[in-house]
């Protein structure tokens, strides 16, 4: 899915919405973000009520993560994130483990740089402490 | 024949109203498809036939080597055609999980009705065991229904591991897709979820969401799938573009793969 598709999802726009936006030359959410609504409107005729969930959510995809959101992703997702790199040959390691093997980093240093949490962190106490 | 598993080992995500309404989407566009419930609680079976119809020979006869697939397969809808589930089949699966060598099972009961399908749709258990495992190892394709909700970050990456295992075995990734259900645009909780499962899986989350809709739900009721039951709904017109996508997608891995083996 792409950010556009994403934007138009969340905004509830009909179906066609995504190539008319794309049409008018509005194709990143730092492009929407700063948009006029009416404007939006009239241009790839929706209505203002759409553009301007259009423009909200194209702020929202700008905004900082939020933390909780950021430990969801790090602890419920960041092992599977290099799925498809792991079958790369060139891939990087990508696994706290396997940096520390190649650069004898530290155990802090190696998941920082994979951009998990250390292991010790990962669990279910971890998990109740955020959610 | 494709065969695509639907899978999550979370509960109530989507996995049933998806592969029933998937597959009959993709028999109303002219495909012919074949769903395998291997899901013992049988929804899959309950929401396309009458439950007092059930007790014939199903799934587990099937992997059981008691009957072949061809004697307990039934037709459903247009193009739609059922092999059913019983709760025969969770006395299957307790005992494969004490006995090695069951991972094949699934693959060669379906090699036998290849010929006659261009999908076969997997219904998994929501749980990682012997029968998802089975069922990920025939797949061409694992499609990840994840409804949008704060926990469905955690099980979509214990589902990946698992994920991960079958491509280790194999020696090549496992092609995904994750579908979002259970959308509901209204809440910000949703929209948090939808952006952040985009920011993490890119171009693997689908176009297609599947949204909040009781007209896929009174549908089971009626042991119909929605394209028969209400063919204008929403819920409708979203498993159609489903269908529709997830044909693209194989369509182009296909062709990926063959100009990858002609070079």
């Amino acid at each position: 899915m792409d950010e556009l598709t994403m934007l138009v999802e969340v905004a509830g726009g009909a179906p066609g919405t995504v190539d008319r936006l794309r049409a008018a030359g509005l194709r990143r959410a730092k492009e929407i973000a700063g948009a006029d609504a009416e404007r939006v409107g009239q241009q790839c005729g929706v209505s203002t009520a759409v553009a301007r969930r259009l423009i909200k959510a194209a702020q929202e995809v700008l905004e900082p993560e939020d933390e909780r959101w950021a430990h969801a992703r790090r602890n419920g997702l960041s092992a599977v994130t290099p799925l498809e790199q792991r079958w790369r040959p060139e891939a990087p390691p990508s696994t706290p483990a396997a940096v520390r093997a190649d650069s004898g980093v530290s155990h802090a240093e190696s998941s920082a740089l994979v951009g998990e949490a250390p292991r010790d962190e990962i669990g279910p106490d971890s998990f109740w402490r955020f959610g | 024949m494709r065969v695509v598993a639907i899978a999550n080992q979370k509960g109530g995500c989507g996995k049933t109203t998806t592969a029933v309404n998937l597959g009959a989407s993709l028999g109303s566009l002219g495909q012919r498809a074949l769903l395998v419930d291997l899901d013992p609680q049988s929804h899959a079976t309950v929401a396309l036939t009458d439950p007092r119809g059930m007790g014939g020979p199903g799934v587990a006869e099937v992997l059981g080597g008691k009957t072949l697939p061809g004697g307990a397969i039934v037709t459903v809808a247009d193009g739609l055609d059922l092999l059913g589930s019983s709760p025969r089949l969770d006395e299957l699966e307790s005992a494969w999980s004490a006995r090695p060598g069951t991972t094949p099972a699934v693959k060669r009961a379906l090699a036998g009705v290849a010929e006659r399908y261009d999908f076969a749709l997997l219904d998994c258990p929501p749980n990682t065991g012997p029968l998802t495992r089975a069922a990920l190892a025939a797949s061409d394709y694992l499609l990840l229904p994840v409804e949008t909700s704060y926990f469905a970050l955690y099980g979509v990456g214990r589902m990946l591991r698992l994920v991960e295992g079958e491509a280790g075995r194999r020696g090549e990734p496992v092609p995904y897709g994750v579908l979002l259900t259970l959308f509901d645009r209204r809440t910000a909780h949703a929209r948090e979820v939808l952006m952040q499962l985009r920011g993490h899986f890119g171009k693997n989350l689908l176009d297609t969401v599947i949204g909040i809709d009781v007209r896929l739900r009174e549908a089971a009721s009626h042991g119909r799938p929605i394209t028969a039951y209400r063919p204008r709904s929403r819920g409708a017109q979203r498993h159609l573009q489903l269908a529709r996508e997830l044909t693209a997608r194989l369509a182009s891995k296909a062709g990926r793969k063959a100009a990858a083996g002609g070079s």
